[in-house]
């Protein structure tokens, strides 16, 4: 992987991203001399084709922390779709819980409010990463965020076959968004993992910074799940209306939904379906 | 007479005014290329000894907490996100100037050497990393604010209950990380880790009594959904922080 071309002196990502670091054995070691082997072994492998990069991206996930700018330029847009690509499959995967015919609409909203989300928080993620010490520019922040998302897509794929068992047999709308969003839950705090391990690597001697962003990331998240509402599809009996999805009685389709925070709403859809329970 | 051999950038000396000298010399800074530089100029840690001045501290605390302060008062009204806009970084602005006297004196008094200027430039920078990752927080707060009932709806007092305290929250969060950076700041450039922490508490005691009466004087900032859109209340020396809350506990235990 090449370096970029211009990384100040002293970045401690420079070097560590060259396939063969020059040695100078009258050169002294760095002050961090202790993260420079595991530095040294992340760039042993360059993936070159987007297979590689995915393979990478579940091996050895260090190498989108010390992306040149070509990388980044590659990386980027290739990462964004198969983000979209993936969430999509997986939002779709969760309207057939409803109404397979209009899963298409999960499917939207879940790859582009997953997108939305990431944005919003990208700003606080470059400043909480400048706040740990790291020379990291934006353009390499931003790739390292689509990295995180991407990997939570890949996992979140890997989870479809478990998340559509318990769609065909899960009655319940709210039991159902438990499942879904414990398996994004797992999926994230691997991507989070990833951070944090890279961020160490790099030399972060805090990574506190980056929980916190982590923490604010999962309740922006939340929010955003109760933002775009039904997630979970529009039952085909009851398209003229979403109060099966919504849980709210009297809204209409193209009305907005009540604008609520995600516990609240949880909190509503879980009476919602004790009360259905009991009826049955 | 001989003269103090150089140090290495970082090393603590044993002059704590010499190098708390070195820490807010501009003279000292590398230069800062575009956004990202000047932004790890201001906020990383480790490059403590390239604080930038005061009129760069002064726009990221401008650019920070307006924007952030812009998001708040956009959920009553335009106008209001243009007055809390203003209000925010000028909340700073004044607790940092109405105290730069108290705290220089506190500094000297407390032995540890350092000038007006150093003091302020201190203070200065710790709120700035504030009004930063406050800055940063902005497009989030911007989207919860959207999600929030509008002042019309008949929910509109719960909505601001719960813009308080989420905004109560937020800025707790990025004030701690900003007095953060202040203690480290300097416990590596004193000699002495317990003066670090009497000087720091020193001057939070002083920021926090006079920056929650400025607050109060300076009210609305959220904007209560039944009063009316204003820069300032109508009496806004009518009261005090302090005797609020104190009248409101005392109305908590009797009751």
């Amino acid at each position: 992987m090449s370096v970029d071309e211009t990384t100040p002196p002293g970045n401690p990502a420079e070097g560590a991203a060259s396939p063969n670091p020059p040695s100078d054995p009258g050169v002294q070691p760095p002050a961090d001399a202790t993260v420079a082997p595991k530095r040294r072994d992340l760039a042993l492998d360059q993936p070159t084709s987007f297979s590689q990069w995915i393979e990478a991206l579940l091996k050895s996930p260090w190498v989108f922390f010390e992306l040149g700018r070509k990388e980044q330029r590659r990386v980027v847009p290739i990462f964004s779709i198969l983000i979209l690509l993936t969430l999509g499959a997986y939002g779709a995967l969760m309207g057939t819980f409803e109404n397979p015919e209009t899963c298409y609409t999960p499917a939207l909203k879940v790859a582009l409010g997953m997108m939305l989300t990431s944005l919003l928080c990208f700003p606080s993620l470059y400043i909480l990463v400048c706040l740990t010490g790291l020379d990291l520019k934006i353009g390499q922040t931003l790739g390292i965020l689509v990295s995180a998302v991407g990997l939570t897509a890949l996992l979140l794929v890997g989870f479809a076959p478990i998340a559509f068992v318990f769609s065909m047999s899960v009655r319940g709308a709210f039991f159902m968004g438990a499942i879904h969003l414990g398996i994004w839950l797992v999926s994230f705090l691997f991507a989070l993992r990833f951070m944090h391990q890279g961020f160490r690597a790099l030399g972060a001697k805090s990574t506190g910074y980056v929980r916190f962003w982590g923490l604010m990331l999962i309740v922006t998240t939340l929010q955003m799940s109760t933002t775009l509402r039904p997630l979970l599809g529009t039952p085909l009996e009851t398209a003229a209306s979403v109060e099966a999805a919504v849980g709210e009685p009297g809204e209409a389709t193209n009305a907005a939904p009540e604008k609520r925070f995600f516990l609240e709403h949880w909190f509503y859809c879980l009476q919602e379906d004790l009360e259905a329970a009991r009826d049955d | 007479m001989t003269k103090n051999p150089p140090r290495a950038a970082g090393a603590v000396s044993s002059d704590p005014e010499l190098c708390y000298a070195k820490h807010f010399a501009t003279s000292e800074l590398p230069p800062a290329r575009g956004v990202h530089g000047a932004a790890l100029q201001l906020l990383a840690t480790r490059r403590a000894l390239a604080s930038p001045g005061i009129p760069a501290l002064l726009l990221w605390i401008a650019v920070g907490a307006g924007s952030y302060g812009a998001m708040i008062g956009c959920w009553r009204s335009p106008l209001q996100a243009l007055y809390v806009g203003i209000k925010f970084p000028l909340l700073i602005v004044l607790t940092t100037a109405g105290n730069a006297a108290l705290n220089g004196m506190l500094s000297r008094l407390l032995g540890t050497g350092l000038s007006f200027r150093q003091t302020v430039t201190a203070i200065l920078h710790s709120f700035a990393i504030t009004a930063v990752v406050l800055g940063s927080l902005a497009p989030l707060e911007l989207y919860f604010v959207c999600e929030l009932a509008t002042p019309e709806s008949p929910h509109a007092a719960q909505a601001h209950r719960a813009a308080l305290v989420f905004n109560t929250v937020l800025i707790g969060i990025a004030g701690l990380l900003g007095l953060r950076h202040g203690l480290q700041a300097l416990r590596r450039h004193l000699p002495s880790q317990a003066l670090a922490r009497r000087v720091f508490a020193g001057w939070l005691a002083g920021n926090i009594v006079l920056g929650s009466q400025l607050a109060w004087n300076l009210r609305p900032f959220f904007g209560t959904p039944s009063a009316e859109v204003a820069f300032l209340r109508e009496h806004p020396f009518d009261g005090s922080f302090f005797e609020s809350f104190f009248r409101s506990a005392w109305r908590l235990i009797t009751a």
